[in-house]
């Protein structure tokens, strides 16, 4: 007299159960770790090619070797501990002597460009190259000066190592 | 199970699978993206700056062709250096560059460097420099006894005042330039970048201009003549002898000596040999040494100049004295070229003033004047031990001209033109280019 069970509809098992969430933790770990490593590698990878301390880099490798380039190879001045430089070039084409003078220094922490005429000797502008800067030295040798620039935001380092050579008379 | 794979009912797997699909697809073409462009950019970056490279080069090349040109004399530009698309050796890069202009007008220097996708443009004028654009100029070092003034003339305009006097060193080591005590320089003290000024520059001599550092300029070498006629060493005792310009050759030496004054048998003193240039230009080569003993003279007479090339050394003993009658004069009135292969030593006295030029930029010269000394000198080391000042001839830089010795093209004025990136410049292009000024 044992009543026939009425058949339950079909469901899923507790070990089913498990084994499908398990699975399904698993690829949602691999999933994240791989959306998480490639969220940090387009950060690193933008970091390094648009962060502060990187484009302030180009642009004082840009400014230096602009500046260097046109400069007078007949006189400079150079700290002797490297801190800054100082070099001369002209004004115009239609300048017939040597008549500005551009010096590269430090102050605060940004890399500044002072330009200025030599006779009588007053400053024209004094431009802010790039901030971060955490050192920055100067040395020549021939007709070469160079550049070692070091910028550091506190998240990020860069060193650029500049090399220009000057041309004018 | 069976029933289950056939159930119609809708599940989220597939769209959970779309979705992140979606999503490590636009982050994939991101990095792509991001990649790309900074390869992109540094692909051009470094082609500019290869472009520049090849530009700069192809400048020093033409500015080298032109200073070769210089070494044939007489001066003839009537073909001026020029090439197109010239492949530098172990670069991805070309240049082409071209010179135009004359003597008289200036030379202008084009050149245009290609790299990849990239041009860049450099021009510059070129000038002439003379061998003796500074008053004292070594490539070591360099030493002023004590009380000197270094100051300037200008022997082809008297009424000239105001004048540009400088000396200095190629060297950027310690005591480069010894100024000692009392040593006035009136005007500017130089030695070689990478110096320290306060440790390269030493002494307790004043200079009224400037102390910097400055970039080492070429000092070519002077090559002897070889349309010189070879004559017999000459070699005197107690004689006076003239050398005229019929007289310019090639000796083997010239050696001064003190003769004896006889009476009967017995010496009863000295005579020096004398030797007098008159008459007009005298040009000596001495593939030997020059010897002047003891009060034995080379006088310069009123007119005439003396130029002397050597490849050996040249001996002043005490009381011997190689200068001009009257000076001071023309620096020009006696000018002395090293030329020898091997290290040289240049030792000069004057009984009086000395006035001439010393071109020994490998050389060491030591310059011992009772008076004071005018010209310019340029050696490797200089010692002046004069008992005067010396002064520079400012006609020795001003005056230069394309036939003289130890002359060499300097760029004067530099222009760089901003850089283009356009594929397959053509020939005609170049050439159009190299035909105007590129800062233009």
């Amino acid at each position: 007299m044992i009543k026939k069970r009425p058949k339950a509809p079909r469901g899923f098992t507790l070990v089913e159960l498990m084994i499908t969430t398990v699975i399904m933790v698993i690829v949602g770990l691999a999933i994240g770790v791989v959306i998480v490593d490639g969220q940090t590698g387009w950060n690193t990878m933008y970091n390094r090619l648009n962060s502060d301390v990187v484009t302030d880099g180009y642009v004082a490798r840009k400014k230096f070797d602009a500046v260097m380039r046109s400069a007078s190879r007949g006189q400079s001045l150079v700290a002797s501990d490297g801190s800054w430089i100082e070099v001369y070039s002209y004004a115009s084409p239609s300048s017939t002597v040597v008549d500005r003078y551009s010096r590269f220094y430090v102050s605060d922490g940004d890399l500044n460009l002072e330009y200025g005429q030599i006779e009588p000797r007053s400053t024209l502008s004094v431009d802010t190259v790039c901030g971060n800067v955490s050192t920055c030295t100067f040395q020549q040798v021939g007709m070469s000066t160079q550049m070692t620039l070091t910028l550091d935001n506190g998240t990020q380092t860069n060193t650029i190592v500049s090399s220009a050579v000057t041309h004018n008379q | 199970m069976k029933k289950l794979l056939q159930s119609k009912r809708r599940g989220s797997a597939i769209p959970l699978a779309v979705v992140a699909i979606i999503i490590l697809l636009a982050m994939g073409v991101g990095l792509l993206s991001l990649g790309f462009n900074g390869r992109i950019y540094s692909i051009r970056t470094a082609s500019d700056i290869m472009a520049r490279c090849a530009a700069d080069a192809g400048l020093t090349m033409a500015l080298f062709e032109m200073n070769e040109k210089l070494k044939v004399k007489p001066w003839n530009d009537s073909t001026l250096p020029e090439a197109i698309n010239v492949k530098l050796p172990y670069y991805d890069a070309v240049c082409s560059y071209k010179v135009i202009g004359s003597l008289a007008g200036g030379y202008t220097l084009q050149s245009l460097g290609q790299s990849g996708n990239a041009n860049r443009g450099v021009s510059a004028t070129i000038k002439l420099q003379s061998g003796f654009s500074n008053a004292i100029l070594t490539k070591n070092q360099l030493v002023l006894k004590s009380d000197t003034t270094v100051d300037g003339y200008n022997s082809a305009d008297p009424t000239d005042t105001e004048f540009v006097v400088d000396i200095g060193s190629q060297s950027n080591a310690n005591d480069s330039v010894v100024l000692n005590t009392g040593s006035v320089v009136n005007g500017d003290v130089f030695v070689a970048n990478g110096a320290n000024l306060d440790d390269a520059i030493k002494g307790a001599g004043t200079v009224t201009g400037n102390k910097y550092t400055s970039a080492p300029e070429p000092l070519p070498p002077v090559l002897a003549p070889d349309d010189l006629d070879p004559k017999k060493a000459i070699d005197v005792e107690g004689q006076t002898i003239t050398l005229r310009p019929e007289d310019s050759g090639t000796y083997p030496e010239i050696y001064l000596r003190q003769g004896d004054v006889l009476e009967g048998k017995k010496v009863v003193g000295t005579i020096p040999s004398v030797l007098e240039v008159s008459g007009g230009d005298v040009e000596l080569y001495l593939t030997g040494n020059i010897q002047l003993d003891n009060s034995c003279e080379i006088i310069v007479k009123p007119g005439s100049t003396l130029t002397i090339y050597i490849d050996g050394n040249i001996h002043s003993r005490n009381g011997s004295s190689i200068s001009t009658e009257n000076p001071p004069e023309a620096a020009t009135s006696i000018q002395i070229y090293t030329t020898g292969d091997n290290k040289q030593f240049i030792d000069i006295k004057a009984k009086s003033e000395f006035t001439g030029t010393i071109y020994a930029p490998d050389d060491d010269v030591v310059l011992y004047a009772k008076g004071n000394a005018y010209g310019s000198i340029i050696a490797d080391s200089f010692d002046y031990k004069a008992g005067g000042n010396f002064y520079f001839d400012e006609a020795l830089r001003d005056n230069v001209s394309v036939d003289d010795e130890a002359v060499v093209f300097v760029i004067n004025r530099w222009y760089e033109s901003a850089p283009r990136f356009s594929p397959d410049i053509k020939l005609a292009e170049i050439e159009s280019m190299l035909e105007v000024d590129l800062v233009k």
